[in-house]
């Protein structure tokens, strides 16, 4: 679905992205992991349309990424939610800016709330939320648009355990039901094992791809309490390793 | 449990406050120069329903028209500086030494280019409050996070709706914050301004009393000025209750 070739990004004159090339299939996963500053945002925000390559060529469905792609859905570290929109209007924003019919949006929007079992939240503002609950209305706000990929940048990395691991088995859920593909830009191991199905691992300086592991565990729910789990998340950890002593 | 209604009450508390030191200096000083806060009162609900109301509304509108055109011309450069680096870096410098200038100063060249009349006294306010509007809107827009751009560009969202969604809510509250403390310096200044080529205004009603001495009728007019004040002022609370809910909020949040 997502094809990327000899992709080169820049960020003012310094190279974020040195010539990568990478395929992502339809309906699978993949989870991007590297240390930070090694370009891993930047080719997300490519992927999205947001940032401009400086060569090469990133390809959805056959065609070239341009801006405001309909079908891609984009969640953010920092939720991305405005503050002075109550969830549901921020939920709702989506569909207003496509210009949805006030009905349409009211069933789809109310819908999701109800689907991430937020629809209590409904109306209040950002700022009387959780960080979890935060996170929630974003990925909900990304659902409305009914999107066929979705993005994700460190999207629960500032949350606690307990509700980071909740809302990694709410997206591997999400996934499996609504068939989206999903590409996660992490620092965290545990995450990428999880909720990879490929886990691309990127070096540490100029934005390179060091190694693509197959994660032949993915989609298990209970992953995370099997020996398996733990033997991909060394092998991933090793790999990272060997890049840093080089 | 007092501090609650105080909170709850804090204008009558504050003009209490304000007569009791008045009526101190009154019966301190025992001269005409201060005379007694009821008197006063009293002359001034006389005063509001005859001339003194005309005056205040001249000024009124005067301010009014300041602020409509600054908020214009404020609001459209700040924006565009703050999201337009490039010019910004260009223009900043000028802005910043044109505005510590006193304006006030160039009343007299304002009133030679565009007339004795209303125009020149309109014009010296905008240029006041202008600067600081078009401050306050450049820098609320360049502290917007990146991050706010993305997840609204992601959704698809156009130029317009970008300003819709966006950059406008971002902005209002900070705009009203200028205004809060532009205002104040505008009615100042205009109590200035109207001293000079005008028989109307609140400024040319207390300094014509003076040159009366009649301090009564001067002090009317200045308890005129501090109800224009306050009435503003309110106006701009009001708008911000129902306009930006989530600032109450947030400063909740941080207590």
């Amino acid at each position: 679905m997502v094809k990327i070739k000899n992709l080169i990004m820049k960020y003012g004159n310094s190279t974020v992205i040195k010539n990568i090339n990478l395929n992502i299939n339809k309906n699978s996963t993949c989870a991007i992991i590297g240390p930070s500053g090694c370009g891993k945002s930047t080719l997300l925000y490519g992927i999205a349309g947001i940032l401009k390559p400086f060569s090469g060529e990133i390809l959805i469905n056959n065609f070239p990424v341009k801006e405001n792609r309909k079908k891609t859905g984009l969640i953010l570290q920092n939720y991305g939610l405005l503050p002075w929109k109550t969830v549901w209007n921020n939920v709702s924003l989506g569909l207003t800016i496509r210009g949805y019919h006030k009905k349409d949006i009211q069933y789809n929007v109310d819908k999701v709330l109800r689907e991430l079992d937020v629809y209590d939240l409904k109306d209040r503002y950002p700022i009387e939320l959780s960080g979890g609950q935060r996170q929630r209305i974003a990925i909900a706000r990304a659902l409305t648009i009914s999107p066929d990929l979705l993005l994700m940048d460190e999207p629960f990395s500032s949350l606690d355990a307990i509700s980071r691991e909740n809302l990694q088995n709410l997206i591997l859920k999400i996934h499996k039901e609504n068939n989206i593909t999903l590409i996660l830009v992490t620092h965290n191991i545990e995450e990428a094992v999880f909720l990879g199905q490929t886990i691309v691992i990127m070096g540490q300086k100029f934005g390179e791809i060091k190694n693509i592991i197959n994660n032949p565990y993915f989609g298990d729910e209970e992953l995370r309490y099997k020996s398996d789990y733990y033997k991909i998340c060394m092998e991933v950890r090793q790999l990272m390793r060997k890049d840093e002593i080089k | 449990m007092i501090f609650k209604k105080i909170t709850k009450y804090k204008t009558i508390y504050g003009s209490l406050i304000i007569l009791i030191f008045w009526y101190a200096l009154h019966f301190i000083f025992k001269s005409t120069i201060i005379p007694s806060p009821h008197i006063t009162i009293y002359e001034f609900f006389i005063l509001i329903k005859g001339k003194l109301l005309i005056h205040i509304l001249v000024s009124l509108f005067r301010i009014l028209i300041a602020v409509i055109i600054s908020l214009i011309i404020g609001m459209s450069v700040g924006l565009f500086l703050g999201l337009n680096k490039k010019y910004d870096k260009y223009i900043s410098p000028m802005i910043y030494l044109l505005y510590p200038i006193p304006k006030i100063a160039f009343l007299p060249i304002l009133m030679i280019i565009f007339g004795l009349g209303n125009t020149s006294k309109i014009i010296l306010i905008t240029i006041i409050i202008l600067f600081q509007i078009l401050v306050t809107t450049r820098d609320s827009v360049k502290g917007l996070s990146k991050e706010l751009f993305y997840s609204i560009k992601s959704l698809g969202a156009n130029k317009i709706q970008i300003y819709r969604h966006l950059i406008i809510p971002a902005v209002f509250p900070k705009l009203l914050t200028s205004l809060r403390i532009s205002i104040g310096t505008s009615i100042a200044v205009l109590f200035f301004a109207e001293n000079f080529a005008t028989r109307y205004g609140i400024g040319y009603f207390i300094m014509d009393s003076w040159a009366r001495v009649d301090y009564i009728q001067m002090f009317a007019g200045i308890l005129a000025i501090s109800f224009l004040g306050l009435l503003i002022f309110k106006l701009i609370d009001l708008l911000e209750d129902k306009l930006c809910k989530w600032i109450k909020l947030e400063k909740l949040e941080q207590k």
